[in-house]
């Protein structure tokens, strides 16, 4: 098997989830203890948060003051007083809104310390803007991840069919395949669904952008323009003009991301898709700005 | 599929005045860009519901693009306070027929939450055509708020 998409598969974060203190029990909130409150888990980065929910809030709910009825509905995370949404890989995510460069994020690792992401539980009745709300549990995300395929594959092929045409041990194994972190068992379903490079429509890309505001741009990108092969520079200084310049790398304010890596400019995208997409069938291209003295 | 220049001229010339002979609707406004359409509509038979539609061009399907709110006008400690509303069967409040509505959209605007109507299938239900395109669709989508929406074409 390709050994990028493996390395992309098995891509991890370490995220320390801590309870918002109005949740924890009073004698904890108020207790001097530091090893309450929070759980450390480690993520596949290309994945939904929300499906470790159960996993944190059964080794949290001892702590809580509310009792737990349902793991999935009421609750949502935010990252520094920000509301997450959960319908994203997680990966793509971390890499918009933290807004680091991978190139300085490695120089953050010291030999004993690891990287952490800090995240916020929360419960409520009215979930903020900008998180879907659960209300049907694992069920409610996987019927969401199987509508985002359907859509890929409307974009890549001009048809949902060869997601819709996918015989039920098939749509079963691909959801189990996530779950389980199975890529032996994904890559032969999604080849199905992926068409052959000289029959790609359009190439299902997400750009997330933190900054000045969070947003989300879907542009349409060919594999092949005018009889040449897209670069992922071409679709950038099209949609973003004023930090991209066609053919100027040296002079560009923010760099792509995807899946944690720093690609470059000049890669194509229809390649890009094929080694760094998701496990919901986009690629999500997350644009970090450059600090001034990082800017050649 | 609805070309994005065509999708614009007929919103203005056939979609925006059906909307706005519509008996159901009380509001209707064109964006700025004038790509998008929103409408306010009364819910046909129970008063303290209205309906807040947008239609806009989907870039991704090349379709139009159908998303909505439900409002519910509730009396809080003697106020009247109208808020967005999420029914926890929508099927008992509109004609859903077979079309797939999610609670999915995020609004890119202020990512306020709406119901989509997936549109995959669209133009295997409206037809390749693009005489009369959006006069078509709207005849058959908007029978979700209205079953007999169709009439204000013929009226």
């Amino acid at each position: 098997m390709d050994e990028v998409r493996d390395r992309v598969w098995r891509g991890s974060l370490n995220v320390r989830v801590s309870v918002c203190p109005e949740l924890l029990l009073t004698e904890l909130s108020e207790s001097q203890d530091t090893n309450l409150g929070f759980v450390n888990i480690i993520v596949p980065r290309d994945c939904y948060l929300a499906l470790y929910l159960p996993n944190i809030i059964q080794k949290l709910e001892s702590q809580l003051r509310i009792s737990v009825s349902d793991y999935y509905s009421g609750w949502w995370f935010e990252i520094e007083g920000a509301r997450m949404p959960w319908n994203f890989p997680v990966g793509a995510l971390y890499d918009s809104s933290t807004g680091l460069n991978p190139s300085n994020r490695s120089s953050l690792h010291q030999e004993n310390s690891v990287h952490v992401w800090h995240l916020m539980l929360r419960h409520g009745q009215h979930i903020p803007n900008g998180v879907i709300p659960l209300k049907n549990g694992i069920d409610q995300i996987r019927e969401f991840w199987m509508h985002q395929w359907k859509q890929a594959c409307y974009i890549l092929n001009g048809s949902a069919k060869q997601v819709m045409s996918l015989s039920k041990p098939d749509t079963l194994t691909f959801w189990q395949s996530v779950i389980h972190r199975d890529l032996t068992k994904f890559e032969p379903i999604r080849q199905k669904i992926i068409p052959m490079p000289n029959a790609v429509r359009f190439i299902p890309l997400r750009i997330h952008v933190a900054l000045p505001d969070v947003r989300l741009v879907e542009p349409i990108c060919k594999a092949v323009d005018n009889e040449r092969d897209v670069e992922l520079g071409d679709v950038l200084a099209r949609e973003f003009p004023e930090w991209f310049e066609a053919n100027e790398e040296s002079s560009n304010i923010a760099k792509p991301v995807i899946q944690g890596i720093e690609v470059p400019l000049s890669a194509l995208v229809w390649e890009v898709y094929q080694q760094l997409s998701s496990f919901d069938g986009f690629l999500h291209i997350s644009l970090c700005l450059q600090a001034e003295n990082q800017t050649v | 599929m609805i070309t994005k220049e065509v999708f614009e001229l007929q919103i203005r010339e056939t979609l925006l005045p059906a909307l706005r002979r519509w008996s159901l609707c009380q509001k209707v406004s064109l964006s700025d860009d004038k790509a998008v359409v929103t409408a306010v509509v009364k819910h046909l038979s129970l008063p303290y519901y209205t309906l807040e539609i947008q239609v806009e061009y989907s870039n991704i399907y090349q379709e139009p693009q159908l998303i909505f709110k439900v409002w519910k006008v509730q009396v809080e400690q003697d106020i009247e306070v109208k808020q967005v509303y999420f029914p926890p069967d929508l099927s008992r409040l509109l004609n859903l027929q077979d079309f797939v509505i999610r609670l999915d959209y995020l609004h890119n605007l202020n990512r306020d939450l709406w119901y989509s109507v997936h549109g995959c299938d669209t133009n295997s239900i409206v037809g390749s055509q693009l005489e009369h395109y959006l006069e078509r669709w709207a005849s058959i989508y908007l029978t979700i708020f209205d079953p007999e929406f169709s009439r204000v074409f013929i009226d």
